[in-house]
């Protein structure tokens, strides 16, 4: 295994980065400087197009400056530093703290100056295979390698595609006590098959991840099969009959209500917005006694995609218990809101970028495993569903409302899969009553980083969410 | 920064590129309740190249495409790197051969609106006045009883409930000024400057039981008014949310739609009109074709889309005009980057992402009569352009028995667009948004709903 490099650019530019620390607190009781140098490149090949470059979203450069005036905090975000743009930079972080003069503003926040805790740490993490000096040829030759065993899957297969992407980003924090370094690649891939009968299109894909390099490659090939037959699968579905049914959800329908339905409920900004209702439950049953639900970045817990060392605040990451045995125990949260609410905090507070406010975000969200194995859990069920593919959520921290969409839900009768499958499916209800409706869990949890998190619609960041196999009492539509 | 890429893109082996220096500067207002909570600004300047290299490969003409961006940090050792590794990079990238755009230089164009010569933090504060102008109005006693308001609720409010009166919980406002310079190295040289005000709100009602409601904006002017009334309608939509507790039953529904929830039921034409879904067999349109179901089976008004720019340039530095999508259902033109116009073998349009439709004959009001599910607000609704289906689950609704109303909460709308589009109805009244101009409202007719198991709520 070999260490990520640190970023030659954001090492010429720290001295600079120090004066302009250094001059900003000549004006304000606390300023911190986050550095960004981060390069992502995707890789497509599908049947029709092949694509490579750098991800526009996820490759940036630049700094975000904080400063708080004794009352509140103001931010500055910038891509250009030298010795004569020092001046202007202070200029505009003076212009953005007296936007709370503007016209129509009432009143302000008021907050305490964080309490900068000495820090100084560098860390970086390892990966196989550096997908830059594996070279871009050697990628897109494994990629067609794998588009082309998908296009052989079936006669109806009429598109499909291999993607990886990867970022390696280094970050700097610097505030009057603290001097942080941090340098992470993760890579992701994905592989999608289209079919098409008669004017129906249906499409099946699964996503892969690794906090690491281009050895996820090798792990990709195995999954053409099981996505090739889903797609095809998909063109006998049938619409679902609403109703309400005991069902088994696989590791990524698991991780997509412990990431949607429960996660963005435990996000603390939320608390201090009196947004969550989670607020409220915190020492009680939200969850059958068997669910223990964890979420963290802690290099020391559950290594994917969303691992880090330490925030875009400056906070060493954690692992956070967030439901232990079914009682809810604690949110996560950013600096700012962990101020407010007079709590500590978890290393949460993450940034789309360096241009963008940092909020509380998840990391790598999951539940832990029980006893149980999938065969057992189907053999349980005398009419249900097994859902498979999570296609999409939307959190509602405020009334914990469920809306998740999966691909597929088969179905089970008396204790058998029957073939039968329904699409598209809609899970909808009530967070707590399905949570506590889990009567079985396989002992393995599995995590998977493929995907972005929103907030709203906006703010991107990069999540994993997972655990066991569940069975549970699920409304679907 | 253009100067000096050219010049790195000069001392390697490329001929044809493309740039797009864009910079952008913002004032970001973050908001808990009244309190302004965060402050923010930027000021960033990035150019994203694009190099193209041309090769043969197994007998066929090839271009391929490799893209970085830059800021000006970088020095020049570092764009000529990029640049030598994006034309090696180019050269996997098999294909096929198509012309890019040829241009000339124009002169910088400054999208029509009252933003363009206002300070951004003068604008920001007129927008802050009319986001909290409706909670200001201590008087207003026309919220939830109007009738002309633009969408009134069906719950009026006694003075004795007057202590449910929904807030803003919180806000985000972004005031933002861009300004986008594309180059090409076949002459086109064009620029625009383009304002545009955006964020989202959440409103809350605490009495009779703890409820919010989320919306975002977009406005490409000073929209002060459209502000202040997408605050009170939602302001007034989470009061009549906090009465609703029933489900609707699981059934069958005539579905009313409006604002932005009308506006994504188009989604579906403009990407399957998309050359790049075409062109990858994601989507079957093919121009001529008849593509609103099956010709005879559309009971309701023949389609008659176009595609509508929202900026002057597309991403290569084509003109994007008006053009026609569909007239009578019948598909008429692909939009699409050069590339993929070229090997769909029509004349390069840009891509579009906004769609206009001729608003219907029917009064919203007289809509909102039929029987059936109006959904004022859901979690989340999405439409997939792959299957056509529809759907989202369902925040607030009011259910039209035909002769009560009542608002309910809960369960989830799932349709398809091929049932749907046999014979949809039209509002009159119209609304622009961001990716859709056309008709307020729209009725589906025969939805599928999941919601309570036995009698209707």
């Amino acid at each position: 295994m070999k260490k990520v490099k640190s970023s030659l650019y954001l090492q010429r530019v720290k001295p600079l980065l120090k004066e302009l620390l250094s001059r900003a607190q000549e004006e304000y009781s606390y300023v911190s400087i986050l550095a960004v140098d981060a390069e992502a490149f995707t890789y497509q090949v599908t049947s029709a197009v092949t694509a490579m470059g750098e991800d526009s979203l996820l490759s940036n450069r630049g700094f975000v400056i904080r400063a708080y005036d004794g009352e509140a905090y103001g931010e500055y975000s910038f891509n250009d530093i030298s010795e004569e743009e020092i001046e202007d930079i202070l200029a505009q972080l003076r212009r953005v703290l007296d936007l709370k003069k503007c016209d129509g503003i009432q009143s302000h926040s008021h907050y305490a100056m964080f309490p900068d805790e000495p820090c100084v740490f560098a860390g970086s993490t390892e990966y196989e295979v550096d997908p830059a000096q594996m070279g871009d040829e050697a990628i897109m030759r494994a990629l067609t390698v794998l588009k082309d065993q998908c296009m052989a899957y079936d006669e109806r297969v009429i598109n499909s595609g291999a993607v990886l992407k990867y970022q390696k980003y280094s970050k700097l924090f610097l505030s009057p006590n603290r001097d942080m370094e941090q340098n992470v690649m993760w890579t992701n891939g994905t592989i999608q098959i289209v079919v098409q009968k008669d004017r129906q299109i249906k499409y099946s894909y699964e996503g892969f991840s690794v906090l690491g390099g281009a050895e996820l490659l090798d792990s990709m090939g195995e999954a053409i099969g099981r996505i090739g037959k889903k797609a095809v699968d998909l063109l006998a579905a049938e619409p679902m009959i609403p109703g309400e049914y005991d069902c088994i959800c696989t590791p990524a329908v698991t991780g997509i209500i412990a990431h949607e339905a429960f996660g963005h409920g435990v996000e603390m900004d939320m608390f201090v917005k009196d947004r969550a209702l989670a607020a409220s439950f915190v020492g009680e049953y939200v969850a059958a006694p068997m669910l223990t639900m964890h979420d963290g970045a802690s290099m020391q817990g559950r290594l994917e995609t969303a691992s880090y060392f330490f925030d875009d605040e400056g906070t060493l990451s954690t692992d956070t218990v967030i439901i232990r045995d079914g009682i809810l125990q604690s949110g996560i949260s950013d600096a700012q809101s962990a101020m407010y609410l007079g709590t500590v905090p978890t290393g949460n507070g993450r940034r789309e970028s360096y241009r963008r406010k940092a909020y509380t975000r998840m990391t790598n969200t999951w539940f832990e495993p029980g006893n149980d194995t999938p065969e057992e859990m189907i053999a349980s069920i005398s009419y249900g569903f097994l859902l498979e593919d999570a296609a999409s959520g939307m959190e509602d921290p405020k009334n914990w409302g469920i809306q998740m969409m999966v691909n597929i839900a088969r179905e089970i009768r008396d204790g058998k899969l029957t073939g039968r499958i329904f699409s598209p499916v809609v899970l909808t209800g009530y967070v707590p009553d399905l949570l506590k409706s889990i009567t079985m869990m396989s002992g393995e949890a599995n995590l998977c980083g493929s995907g972005m998190c929103g907030k709203g619609y906006k703010e991107w960041v990069k999540v994993s969410d997972g655990g066991p196999y569940i069975k549970a009492r699920i409304r679907l539509g | 920064m253009i100067d000096k890429i050219i010049k790195a893109l000069q001392s390697q082996p490329v001929s044809d590129y493309l740039l797009r220096d864009v910079q952008k500067e913002t004032v970001e207002l973050f908001f808990i309740k009244k309190n302004l909570d965060m402050r923010r600004a930027e000021n960033v300047r990035d150019c994203s190249v694009t190099v193209y290299r041309d090769f043969e490969k197994e007998g066929r003409s090839c271009r391929g495409e490799a893209s970085f961006t830059v800021g000006p940090s970088f020095s020049e050792e570092e764009i000529s790197e990029k640049c030598k590794k994006a034309y090696l990079s180019a050269g996997f990238v098999a294909n096929p051969h198509y012309e890019l755009p040829s241009g000339k230089k124009i002169d910088r164009v400054t999208v029509e609106s009252d933003l363009a010569g206002m300070p951004l933090d003068e604008a920001a504060g007129r927008m802050v006045q009319a986001l909290f102008a409706p909670e200001q109005s201590e008087n207003d006693l026309s919220r939830g009883v109007s009738a002309s308001q633009p969408d009134p609720s069906f719950v009026v409010k006694s003075e004795s409930q007057d202590n449910s009166r929904a807030f803003l919980n919180s806000a985000e406002l972004f005031v933002e000024k861009t300004t986008c310079h594309i180059v090409n190295s076949r002459g086109v040289d064009v620029s625009y400057v383009k304002y545009n005000v955006n964020g989202e709100l959440v409103a809350q009602c605490k009495n009779p039981q703890d409820v919010e409601t989320y919306e975002h904006f977009s406005y490409d002017t000073l929209d002060t008014v459209g502000l202040s009334a997408l605050v009170e309608r939602t302001l007034r939509m989470t009061e009549d949310r906090a009465l609703a507790s029933a489900m609707p039953a699981t059934g069958v529904y005539d579905v009313l739609l409006s604002d932005e929830y009308a506006a994504e039921i188009f989604r579906f034409y403009l990407e399957r009109g998309a050359g790049d879904m075409i062109y990858q067999h994601m989507s079957d349109y093919q121009v001529g074709d008849f593509v609103q179901g099956a010709p005879g089976e559309v009971t309701g008004p023949l389609l008659n889309l176009d595609y509508v720019p929202t900026v002057p340039y597309s991403y290569e530095g084509l003109s994007m005009v008006t053009l026609p999508c569909m007239v009578d259902g019948v598909f008429r033109n692909i939009h699409a980057s050069a590339r993929f116009c070229e090997y769909l073998g029509v004349k390069a349009t840009g891509r579009y992402t906004k769609l206009s439709c001729p608003s219907g004959d029917t009064d919203f009001e007289e809509m909102k009569k039929h029987p059936g599910l109006y959904v004022v607000n859901f979690s989340d609704f999405q439409m997939n352009s792959l299957s056509g289906n529809f759907g989202g689950e369902i925040r607030l609704a009011y259910l039209n028995d035909g002769k009560t109303i009542t608002p309910v909460t809960g369960g989830s709308v799932n349709g398809s667009i091929f049932e749907a589009q046999k014979d949809f109805v039209f509002s009159r009244e119209t609304q622009d948004l961001p990716a859709f101009r056309g008709p307020k409202a729209i009725l589906l007719k025969g939805v599928a709903v999941a919601g309570a198991e036995g009698s209707p709520a």
